[in-house]
C-alpha cells in the first residue's frame, strides 16, 4: 500500500509505526548500537574518573547554573570524559532529529490517523486545544524538541525515541507488562478503578487493562499530543482505556475514587511544588485502602553516585531534566507520609526503578 | 466521569524553573576547543550515514540474488528474515567497534560486559 504518492507503508514494529524509510530505520539502529558500545561500555570508568575530577576541582553537584558551570569545567580536564559526554549528547540529538524528520515526511497522514482515532472507541479521550500548559512543563525534556507538549506528533516521536533509547528491551511494551504485574494492589485485593499519572503514550494502563479486564482504567498526561497518541495506540489494540489531558497536581476526579494510582518516571520530571501537590491529589482521589505506587529514580545517597554525582547534575542540564536533581535529593517517602500515606514499602528492586508504595488509611 | 479541577492553587512559586540549567536545550560543549566537539559529532553522523549505505547495498544484493531485480519500493518493503536480521546486526556492531573503539583507552573499555569483545579477535 502507498500512503502518499511518495512513501511505501513500512508497517509497524510492535505498536510503533516504522520509520518512513529504511535508511532512517537503519540509521537509528546504528545510533542504538553506538549508545551501547560507546556510552554504556565506559560508564563505570567515566563515573570514577569524572567524580575524581569534580572532587579535585571542589565543584558542587547541585542544580544551580554556577555549580553546573564549574562541574562542566572540571570535567573538561579529562579527554575520555569529554568524549563520553560528547558521544552521549550527540547521539541523543541525532535520534530525535532523525525521528522528527522521518515522521515529518508524512505528517499529514499521521495527523489524519490521530484525528480519525480521536472519535473512536472502545476507550474515551479528552483533550483541549486551549489547555493552558504550565511553563514548567514546556521544557525540551530529554532534549526532545518541543518536549511532550508542543509538537502535535510528540507521542509518535517519544514512542520511537524510547525504542532507540532502550535498545529493544521494551519490544511489545514488555517492560510495562512486567510493571503492571508488579504493581502493588490494595490489601483487600479490589482493583476496579486504576489511574496512571504522567502516562505518556499509555503503555502502562494498556497492560493494566489486559491484567484487569473488568477494571475502569485511566491514563492522564499534561501533553495533548501524548494522550491523543496514547488513545490511538489503545484503539489499535482494541483496549478500553480512557485517556485525558490533565495535570497530576490538579486532577479532575472525585474524592475517594480510585483503588490504585501509579506514576512511573513522572516525579523526576516535575518541580518540587508540583511533586507535593501531586502526592496530595493522589491521596485525595484514592479511596480509603487504596494504594499509590511511585516508580522512579532512587534517591541520592553517597553510595549511589550515578544519582548523587556529576552524572545526574549534567544529565539534568544537558538531557533536559532540570528538576531531577531536586527529586533525587528529596525524601519522597517522607513527603508521602506527610500527605497521609502509610508507607507499605520502598524497594530498590522494583522493575528497573525504585518503587515506593503507600496505602491510604 | 470527570469532575471540575479542585486544586487551582498548585503552580505558585515556580518562577525558579526558568533559570535551571536544562530548562532550555542549549548547545553544550565538552572540550575546551568546541571544534573537537563538532568534529566528533560529524564523525559519528558520517558513520551512521555510511552504515545506511552498507545496509542498502546488502539488501540490494540480497534482492538481486533472490528476486533477480530490485526497485526502490522493494527495498522499502523488504523485511529481512531472522537470520539476515541477525547478520546485519552483527555486521553493524562490528562496524561500530572497529571504527570507534580507539576513542577510549583499554582501561575505559574493560567492563564486566564485553562490549568491545569482537574487535581484535581475528575477524
Ligand atoms: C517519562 S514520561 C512517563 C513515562 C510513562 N509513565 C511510562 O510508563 O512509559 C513523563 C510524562 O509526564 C508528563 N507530565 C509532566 N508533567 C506532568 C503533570 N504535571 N501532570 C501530568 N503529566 C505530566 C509528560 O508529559 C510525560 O509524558
Amino acid at each position: 500500500m502507498t500512503l502518499s504518492n511518495q512513501f511505501v507503508d513500512r508497517g509497524k514494529h510492535g505498536n510503533t509505526p516504522a520509520m518512513t524509510t529504511r535508511a532512517d530505520e537503519t540509521f537509528l539502529d546504528f545510533v542504538s548500537d553506538m549508545r551501547n558500545v560507546l556510552m554504556h561500555a565506559p560508564n563505570d570508568y567515566v563515573e570514577e574518573v569524572g567524580t575524581k575530577a569534580v572532587e579535585t576541582a571542589g565543584a558542587r553537584n547541585e542544580q544551580w547554573p554556577e555549580c553546573v558551570a564549574s562541574v562542566r569545567e572540571a570535567l573538561m580536564e579529562d579527554g575520555e570524559v569529554s568524549t563520553w559526554l560528547r558521544v552521549k549528547r550527540s547521539l541523543q540529538e541525532a535520534y530525535w532529529d532523525r525521528i522528527i524528520t522521518s515522521y515529518g515526511e508524512r505528517e499529514g497522514e499521521l495527523m489524519q490517523r490521530l484525528e480519525a482515532a480521536d472519535k473512536k472507541g472502545p476507550g474515551t479521550l479528552k483533550w483541549d486545544p486551549n489547555f493552558k500548559v504550565p511553563e514548567y512543563a514546556t521544557v525540551d525534556i530529554h532534549i526532545q524538541p518541543g518536549g511532550f507538549v508542543h509538537h502535535p506528533l510528540a507521542g509518535f516521536h517519544y514512542d520511537y525515541g524510547t525504542r532507540v533509547f532502550f535498545g529493544g528491551i521494551n519490544a511489545g511494551d514488555a517492560q510495562h507488562m512486567k510493571m503492571a504485574r508488579k504493581t502493588a494492589t490494595p490489601k483487600d485485593g479490589k482493583v476496579k478503578r486504576f489511574l496512571d499519572l504522567g502516562t505518556s503514550i499509555g503503555q502502562l494502563p494498556c497492560q493494566v487493562k489486559r491484567l484487569y479486564p473488568d477494571a475502569e482504567v485511566w491514563g492522564i498526561d499534561i501533553g495533548a499530543p501524548m494522550v491523543r497518541y496514547a488513545h490511538l495506540r489503545a484503539v489499535e489494540q482494541d483496549l478500553d482505556v480512557n485517556f485525558a489531558q490533565m495535570a497530576s497536581e490538579n486532577l479532575e476526579f472525585p474524592d475517594n475514587h480510585f483503588d490504585v494510582v501509579s506514576a512511573h518516571l513522572l516525579f523526576h520530571e516535575i518541580p518540587m511544588p508540583i511533586i507535593k501537590a501531586t502526592i496530595a491529589e493522589a491521596f485525595r482521589v484514592l479511596r480509603p485502602g487504596g494504594v499509590f505506587v511511585i516508580w522512579d529514580f532512587p534517591s541520592a545517597t553517597s553510595g549511589n553516585r550515578r544519582f548523587s554525582g556529576f552524572m545526574r547534575t549534567l544529565d539534568a542540564a544537558d538531557n533536559g531534566e532540570p528538576y531531577s536533581v531536586e527529586f533525587v535529593n528529596a525524601d519522597v517517602e517522607r513527603l508521602m507520609t506527610e500527605a497521609g500515606f502509610k508507607l507499605r514499602y520502598t524497594s530498590p528492586e522494583d522493575i528497573m526503578r525504585h518503587g515506593r508504595v503507600g496505602d491510604k488509611p | 466521569m470527570l469532575d471540575e479541577p479542585k486544586n487551582q492553587a498548585a503552580g505558585d512559586n515556580l518562577d525558579y524553573v526558568r533559570d535551571l540549567p536544562g530548562f532550555e536545550r542549549g548547545h553544550p560543549h565538552y572540550f575546551k576547543d568546541p571544534m573537537i566537539d563538532h568534529l566528533l559529532e560529524i564523525v559519528m553522523l558520517l558513520g551512521g550515514e555510511l552504515w545506511t549505505v552498507k545496509d542498502r547495498q546488502a539488501v540490494t544484493e540480497h534482492l538481486l540474488a533472490t528476486e533477480g531485480k530490485v526497485t526502490p519500493e522493494m527495498i522499502e518493503q523488504f523485511r529481512p528474515s531472522a537470520d539476515m536480521k541477525e547478520k546485519l546486526a552483527r555486521d553493524r556492531q562490528t562496524f561500530v567497534k572497529h571504527v570507534y573503539s580507539c576513542l577510549y583507552s583499554d582501561r575505559a573499555k574493560a567492563t564486566k560486559t564485553d562490549y568491545f569483545g569482537i574487535v581484535g579477535k581475528g575477524e
